[in-house]
């Protein structure tokens, strides 16, 4: 097992829109992150946090330069074997949109268990439930919590998987500092029970949750 | 990814819009139904011709006299069973005629069919007669008519050639002549004020007239009295006969038979040009093709309605897919990030649609069970109309496993080829892309 978690080389992102435009979100990352780190990553609106996060979260595969992720070179995969190692290695929140509506907590814990298969799913998704402190809604739906509630879920269900990678782009974006607070207050928790966390943030504040801080500028680490 | 997962998945999907999901099921009832109550009615109505010509024997062949200026009436006027009333064309058959068509290859019975109106009564010199169909036939023509001896027997070949005068009278007619009398044979009737004694009592076949379109009385052999053919042309003071009816041995040498007949007719009558023929031909065989091709013609042409109105159904449902694909695009760049491949988006799609058209399909099985009786008045024009089935139980369309295997077979055809197309549309999105999608 690799000591680092993530390695990018010269990572770079062009985005190319329908009019022949290019945009280069990440002008040449290299960037390493330990396993167990609880890293934040801020930067002004546009820098390319959230480029190089689907990038990690091998959401998106079309970038230059190399990522080695858990000491395995990922640069270069297919569509369905990017899902398969998102499905087992990489739990994600979102700052939005992250339950389906009129669906269970429950069933919401357990989508990722759909796709791979988990023994003792339902005992899993009631531990990581207990984790966010939402043991008691499991038969909620996804409507009808509030937004802190909405993004614990969301902890629950990146998490039962056991995750080595827990990827959050902005997920208090929409919340109050009281319960962002609260959130961070998880995600530190997660990160103490071994799991990698990186955490996207515009607030200084928050970011002092993390171990440490990456800054992004034009699409690069300032240093 | 296990399929009981997949179908709850489906029907929750299709639960939660239920007002757009019903109409879209909607659609497919009503494409489906119409493609099991066309092809039922279609099947229905090639049953109804086929039991109808059932009575219509394929290996038949009729030879009658024929105006040479009206060369089409017989086969027109026969169509609609009515050449008996109409203008009759002067006798032109002669009875060498009849010897030498009994002589060709393959002809297994003949007979002339003489028949006339003629004057009945049991008294002789009565003051009031009633008129009824008297035909001179020859032995073979209950075989080939399929009419059977009830009482007495039939007409011998001996009584036939030396002209004797013996009858087989019809059982309704023998009810009207003597209706205080149960047996017949022996008595004596008078035919044109001849005497002729009864030697059998005849029945036709069952079918036969009670399904013509327009019964007529003086046809049906229950209602005639038959005579041997030679004492008939001396009682109708003919010289010839007005119809020979024949079958051949099997239905594939009919054309070999009414060739060599025509070839006969035409040197015995010195005639040249076939187009002047005072004789026509009505091959039964002819008949039969072109109505069971009629019919089965306009078979196709319902299950092309039907098609149609599927695939109307079907882009109901690519449409209402296509709606879904773009509302959920959030949904599937989760599903995409939590582990989903492109092939477990596809399948999900699809499965929901075709468990939306599987649910039309079903749906319509037992609303064809429910109102299909209902569909066969549909097609008599209401009831008492005059549709192709004057009785809406002959024209009835048929719900039968097969069909309902065809509603569901065909259910699903329509879900996977209308949804296919939605349902790549969903798989081939970018996972980024779709968990941007506002
Ligand atoms: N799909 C895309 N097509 C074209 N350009 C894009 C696309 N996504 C991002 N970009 C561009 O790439 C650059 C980096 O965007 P990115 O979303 O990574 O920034 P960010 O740091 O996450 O910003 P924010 O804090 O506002 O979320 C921006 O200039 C953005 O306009
Ligand atoms: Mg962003």
């Amino acid at each position: 097992m690799s000591a680092n978690i993530i390695e990018l080389k010269n990572v770079k992102k062009t985005y190319r829109s329908a009019g022949g435009a290019t945009t280069q979100a990440l002008n040449g990352i290299d960037l390493t992150i330990k396993r167990g780190d609880f890293v934040a990553v801020m930067g002004p609106s546009g820098s390319g946090k959230s480029s190089l996060l689907h990038i990690m979260g091998l959401l998106d595969q079309k970038f230059e330069g190399t990522y080695r992720l858990d000491g395995e070179n990922v640069s270069r995969l297919s569509n369905d074997q990017a899902a398969e190692i998102r499905g087992k290695k990489i739990g994600f929140v979102f700052q939005q949109f992250n339950l389906l509506r009129r669906t269970s907590v429950l069933q919401n814990v357990l989508l990722p268990t759909v796709y791979q298969p988990l023994p003792n799913a339902e005992f899993r998704a009631l531990e990581v439930l207990k984790m966010v402190g939402l043991e008691n809604y499991i038969e909620s739906l996804g409507n009808e919590l509030s937004g802190g509630q909405i993004q614990r879920v969301a902890i629950a269900r990146a998490l039962i998987m056991n995750p080595s990678l827990l990827l959050a782009d902005e997920p208090t974006g929409n919340l109050d500092s009281k319960t962002a607070h609260q959130i961070l207050e998880i995600l530190r928790e997660v990160n103490e029970q071994g799991t990698t966390v990186i955490l996207i943030t515009h607030e200084r504040e928050l970011a002092r949750f993390a171990q440490y801080t990456i800054q992004l500028k034009d699409g690069l680490v300032e240093k | 990814m296990n399929i009981g997962n997949l179908i709850y998945q489906s029907i929750h999907s299709i639960w939660g819009n239920k007002i757009r999901s019903g109409l879209t099921i909607l659609g497919i009832i009503i494409g489906v139904a119409a493609v099991i109550a066309l092809i039922g009615l279609g099947k229905g109505l090639q049953a109804d011709v086929q039991s109808r010509l059932g009575a219509l024997d394929a290996s038949a062949i009729t030879v009658r006299s024929q105006d040479p200026e009206r060369p089409q009436f017989d086969r027109q006027a026969m169509g609609r069973g009515v050449m008996m009333f109409g203008e009759q064309a002067d006798n032109a058959l002669t009875v060498d005629d009849y010897q030498a068509i009994r002589q060709i290859e393959d002809v297994a019975a003949a007979s002339p069919e003489a028949g006339k109106q003629i004057g009945v009564d049991i008294i002789k010199d009565a003051q009031t007669v009633s008129g009824y169909q008297v035909t001179g036939i020859d032995w073979q023509y209950l075989e080939l008519k399929k009419i059977t001896v009830v009482e007495g027997a039939s007409l011998t070949e001996q009584q036939i050639e030396s002209s004797e005068s013996v009858a087989l009278i019809g059982k309704g007619a023998a009810k009207e002549l003597f209706p205080d009398d149960n047996t017949f044979v022996g008595k004596t009737i008078y035919i044109d004020n001849e005497a002729f004694e009864i030697v059998g009592v005849i029945e036709g076949p069952e079918t036969d007239a009670a399904n013509m379109p327009i019964r007529i009385r003086s046809t049906d052999p229950s209602d005639s009295i038959y005579i041997g053919y030679k004492r008939w042309l001396e009682l109708a003071e003919e010289e010839k006969l007005p119809t020979i009816v024949l079958t051949a041995i099997d239905e594939k040498s009919v054309a070999a038979v009414a060739s060599a007949i025509e070839t006969l007719l035409l040197e015995a009558h010195n005639i040249d040009d076939r187009d002047k023929a005072d004789f026509g031909l009505m091959v039964n065989q002819d008949i039969l093709n072109t109505i069971t091709g009629t019919a089965s013609s306009f078979a196709v042409t319902l299950a092309w309605i039907a098609a149609i109105s599927l695939i109307v159904g079907g882009i109901g449902i690519m449409n209402i897919m296509l709606v879904t694909v773009t509302e959920r695009t959030r949904e599937i760049g989760l599903r995409r990030a939590v582990g989903a491949k492109t092939r477990h988006i596809l399948v999900q799609f699809l499965t929901e649609s075709v468990l939306l058209t599987l649910i039309g399909g079903a749906l319509n099985v037992v609303l064809a069970i429910l109102f299909g009786q209902y569909i066969g008045e549909i097609v008599n024009f209401g009831s008492g109309g005059r549709g192709f089935g004057r009785n809406a139980s002959e024209v009835k369309p048929l719900i039968d496993f097969p069909t309902i295997a065809l509603a569901a077979g065909i259910s699903v055809v329509v879900g996977i080829v209308f949804g296919l197309f939605p349902a790549i549309k969903a798989a081939r999105l970018d996972p980024v892309e779709a968990l941007r999608y506002e």
